[in-house]
């Protein structure tokens, strides 16, 4: 069988790239070796959020957020969307130094999303934070969303738009060919197509190495945590800290979701991920810091999935320099969901032959020999 | 604390004292960590305590749960009660919550004995306060001899329904009915398996006998008894006051405030999935049991199961099980030469034999029937978190046939009991709904911390390594 | 003894001595000493232990035997415990799991 472009991961950055292209009339097939949302985009944290990204990141997580509006028109779904203001606190002067050159650095930028506020603020958008919070840096504008309903709605677009999306369906081999790439599934059967997209998440490391461009990500387990309803005692804001590890995600529900860089023990080959209980001891002793109410509430769960990591923090997006037609989506370090909408539009756009609407160049999949290079 | 044992041993019932005080004849050290209060499991609960009369209405299946609970008091075992597992790790470690502390324990052999549970089948006003199981009423019992005042109907199939009757009878509780939901077919079906059932006689008759003079019992007592019931709900304001029912095309109504369910006993394999060993799926019992050896090693090979954990067998299978859990494991650790173990595993396995004979027919009489999940679009289905099977039914419908994308989305299996109570339930919503066996879908998943833990505890915990010992 | 609205009834009467005082949302009850919290209160006022927390329900025990979480209570101000699971103690306070409105809907 064959196609225009062949996109391996049926995660939310492939499902994405795949609806942009079958809207420009290409024809697209995606190859699954589950299900689409299985892992990273089906089981993140849902938390849509420009504040704390990269430099690097602002103008496509911008550009981003305001496609999270329009979802219903693109997707069909609203995808579970709703704003959570997310407010980053600070726990004493010296994080409120850090906060306030952040803002400044924004500024100089031009960028206006986070504002430093002061604990008056703080404390209307969170009356429950403890009393030595001296401050934090707000994002308005920030969300979050149903991860599960998100990358099933970008897959059934997918389909909608003519997309063929061959589930439980991994691609044992691929290879770059006279006329493009030629693949064969777990299925046994053989496909070709022009142009081949890398959405391979946690896998995108072995995929890239297997096509001759190896990309430096590395799988990594992000651990969330969710308590019981807890209703009022975050008021609809989410939290997170400057110098300490915790991210808390005020579900609709009343619950809060819990994380902001907690990892446990994996193995990719077996596909198994062992949740470390001290992640928990960990994350509830700052929580019971930040909001001493909480003390009553419950964990009453953990989850975690396999995500694409690389090492400087920023996704690998763009074309491959060593195997012409190949494209690169991924390596999006635990931050990928956000930018979703938008990586379906600049790498539709390089896959297009076109001038991608924003630069890419920070997410060069050469900037690794680059960087060894210098050093 | 001691924190590291040759073997852990997660519930107190008969599997797991049978499993520990083996142990410990071997000259072992092992942990036993159960959530009630007193050893005795669901079965024997509270069996050191109970007085005579409870005993004599209770009878010798429960009081035969003495001779166990002595061996186990006088076995050198470190017992902790009131502990609640929250997570389990097939390299032997163990966490738990007791007095409102974390601890963790650690071992080279899990056995996680947790036994079983009732079948949870939905039906409307199933949530209503009044409304409980007949194993919970025969806890309550067991507990504090409390029995219902006011009119009680009890509604459903299989032995433990009219156990509980027949204790209900002779404590002359106001028994408002007694509505039996098995279908006549199932008597049919179950024949074939009779003859092997009839070669251990005594034990089916008994139960035979017991039913027959439960029956007999109630007719005397003008007890309404009603067959090939359906359609049960309850009905009340904040609590049951009625409970109504079809029989056979006609409409039952009766006002009571107490209605006692029960559908069958299922494996309650909360732990064993979070630990992670394989299961199989019964299309006959249709429930998940983990896969296990005789010994009752699962997948995970330093993971044992015995008891009903592994597959519903009832009191003295469990016990046997958990015998041969326990030699086996100390044959692992070398307290029993192969010849030593050889000889005392075929003495009880021969006995365990025995004991599963009349299973088959049992199994096959009261087989969950086929329309035991027909449920109402209106009736709630998840518990904790207020979802109806008219919401799954939509998200089957749009092609969802995974418990675990089906939670994400709506959140039923979300709450404090983590599915337990939904789960049999949706699986089957999602067999109906896609016209695909629960054995071609991914079994519920279960995430550490098993049983919530508050965060209070969590921050004071110290989960470090244990000590060496 | 102040049996309340109770819908049970103990089958067997209990001597003074087998009897405890525990404080069911701040009333003393007198229960037998050594049974659960969910037995001492379904012979005082079944009426319910808690609420759910999704939809305010009124709930009470239906497994007794710890599966359900139907049958949760605050006790001496510690949240959630399983009533089922837990033996009385002279002087024990048990209130009622009210779970407040949830604001956000
Ligand atoms: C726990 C957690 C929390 C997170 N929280 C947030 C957050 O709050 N906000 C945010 O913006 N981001 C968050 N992220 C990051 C975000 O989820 C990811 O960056 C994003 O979903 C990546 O999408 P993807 O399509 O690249 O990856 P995936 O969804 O993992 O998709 C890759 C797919 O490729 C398939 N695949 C791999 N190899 C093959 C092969 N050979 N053949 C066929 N198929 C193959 C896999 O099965 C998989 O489905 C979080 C991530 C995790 C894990
Ligand atoms: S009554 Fe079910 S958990 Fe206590």
């Amino acid at each position: 069988m064959k196609a225009d472009v062949l996109i391996v991961g049926g995660g939310i950055m492939g499902c994405a790239t795949a609806i942009e292209l079958a809207r420009k009339n290409k024809s697209v097939i995606i190859f699954e070796k589950d299900v689409p949302g299985r892992h990273a985009s089906g089981h993140n944290s849902g938390g849509v959020r420009c504040q704390g990204r990269d430099v690097r990141e602002i103008p496509l997580a911008i550009e981003a957020r305001t496609m999270w509006d329009h979802h219903p028109n693109t997707v069909n779904s609203d995808c579970g969307f709703y704003v959570s203001p997310r407010l980053r606190l600070a726990e004493s002067d010296a994080d409120m130094e850090v906060l306030a050159k952040r803002e400044a650095t924004l500024k100089s930028l031009g960028y206006d999303h986070e504002v430093l506020v002061d604990r008056a603020e703080v404390l209307r958008l969170s009356p429950h934070v403890a009393d030595h919070v001296v401050g934090g840096l707000a994002c308005y504008t920030d969300g979050l969303a149903n991860p599960l309903l998100t990358s099933k709605a970008y897959a059934a677009t997918a389909r909608a738009e003519g997309v063929t999306i061959l589930s439980h369906t991994r691609v044992v081999e691929a290879a770059a060919t006279a006329g493009g790439f030629r693949v064969r599934t777990s299925c046994g059967k053989v496909y070709e197509g022009e142009t081949l997209v890398n959405g391979t998440g946690a896998w995108a490391g072995r995929f890239s190495a297997m096509l001759g461009d190896p990309l430096p990500v590395y799988a990594a387990a992000p651990t969330m945590m969710v308590t019981d309803r807890v209703p009022g005692m975050m008021s609809g804001t989410s939290l997170g800290l400057t110098s300490r590890l915790l991210g808390l995600m005020a579900a609709s529900n009343g619950t809060i979701i819990v994380g902001g860089g907690y990892r446990s023990p994996l193995d990719l080959e077996k596909e198994k991920i062992w949740i470390d209980p001290m992640q928990m001891t960990k994350a509830a002793q700052i929580m019971t810091e930040i909001l001493p109410g909480l003390g009553q509430a419950q964990m009453i769960r953990c989850w975690t999935a396999f995500e694409g990591c690389i090492k400087d923090k920023v996704p690998v997006v763009g074309a491959s320099t060593k195997v012409p037609g190949l494209f690169h989506v991924c390596g999006f370090s635990a931050h990928g969901f956000q930018l979703a909408p938008m990586m379906g539009r600049v790498v539709s756009q390089l896959v297009l032959g076109q001038q991608p609407e924003l630069p890419l160049d920070a997410f060069r999949p050469d900037r690794f020999s680059e960087t060894k290079a210098q050093a | 604390m001691k924190n590291r044992y040759d073997a852990i041993i997660i519930g107190a019932g008969p599997a797991g004292l049978a499993c520990s005080t083996e142990l410990a004849d071997k000259g072992l050290e092992v942990a036993v960590l159960d959530e009630q209060a007193a050893p005795g499991g669901q079965i024997y609960r509270n069996i050191s305590k109970t007085s005579a009369r409870q005993r004599a209405i209770l009878g010798p299946d429960y009081t035969a749960g003495l001779e166990l609970i002595r061996a186990f008091t006088e076995a050198t075992v470190d017992y902790l009660p009131q502990t609640r597992v929250w997570q389990a790790e097939a390299a032997g470690e163990v966490f738990f919550s007791h007095d409102n502390r974390s601890g963790r324990f650690q071992a080279p052999f899990l056995a996680l004995n947790t036994g079983a549970m009732e079948r949870p089948v939905p039906f409307p006003g199933w949530t209503l306060p009044g409304v409980m199981t007949c194993g919970g009423m025969s806890n309550l019992y067991k507990d504090s001899t409390l029995v219902p005042r006011e009119p009680v109907v009890l509604a459903g199939s299989g032995p433990l329904l009219w156990l509980v009757a027949e204790h209900l009878l002779a404590l002359e509780a106001p028994i408002a009915a007694i509505l039996d939901t098995t279908p006549l077919k199932q008597m049919l079906t179950a024949m074939p398996e009779l003859p092997a059932a009839l070669r251990r006689a005594g034990y089916l008759f008994k139960g035979v006998k017991m039913i027959a003079a439960v029956q007999l019992a109630a007719r005397k007592a003008k007890v309404p008894m009603y067959r090939q019931v359906s359609g049960l709900r309850a009905e009340g304001d904040g609590r049951v006051e009625r409970v109504k029912a079809s029989c056979r095309g006609r409409e039952l109504s009766f006002e009571a405030s107490t209605l006692l369910v029960h559908e069958g006993i299922i494996p309650n394999t909360a732990l064993l999935r979070q630990v992670g060993c394989r299961h199989s799926w019964n299309p006959v019992q249709r429930y998940w049991h983990p896969q296990v050896d005789a010994s009752g090693k699962t997948s995970l090979g330093s993971v044992y199961v015995a008891g009903d954990g592994t597959f519903v067998h009832g009191a003295k299978a469990a016990e046997l099980k958990g015998r041969l859990t326990g030699l086996t494991i100390a044959r692992e650790l070398r307290r029993l030469t192969e010849p030593d173990y050889r000889r005392q595993a075929a003495e009880v396995q021969a006995e365990l034999q025995e004991e599963l004979l009349p299973r088959p027919y049992i199994d096959a009489l009261y087989a969950p029937r086929k329309d035991l999940f027909t449920i109402s679009d209106e009736t709630t289905v998840c518990r904790c978190e207020g979802v109806t099977a008219g919401r799954i039914r939509e998200l089957v419908e749009q092609g969802y046939t995974d418990h675990n994308e089906i939670k994400s989305i709506i959140r039923c299996g979300m709450g404090p009991c983590q599915g337990r109570m939904c789960g049999s339930a949706v699986m089957e919503l999602v067999a109906e709904g896609s016209g695909r066996s629960p054995e071609e879908t991914r079994q519920m998943r279960l995430r550490p911390p098993i049983k919530p833990v508050s965060l209070q505890e969590l921050a004071n915990a110290t989960l470090g390594e244990p000590d060496e010992s | 003894m102040n049996r309340g609205n109770s819908t049970f009834t103990r089958s067997e009467p209990l001597s003074g001595d087998d009897t405890i005082t525990i404080f069911f949302e701040e009333t003393a009850c007198e229960v037998p000493a050594g049974v659960t919290v969910a037995a001492a209160l379904l012979g005082h006022d079944d009426h319910h232990f808690c609420r759910s927390a999704a939809d305010q329900e009124k709930r009470a025990p239906h497994c007794l035997m710890g599966v359900c979480f139907e049958c949760l209570v605050e006790i001496d101000g510690v949240k959630n415990r399983q009533a089922c699971l837990e033996p009385v103690r002279e002087g024990m306070q048990v209130k009622r799991q009210h779970e407040p409105v949830d604001e956000s809907k």
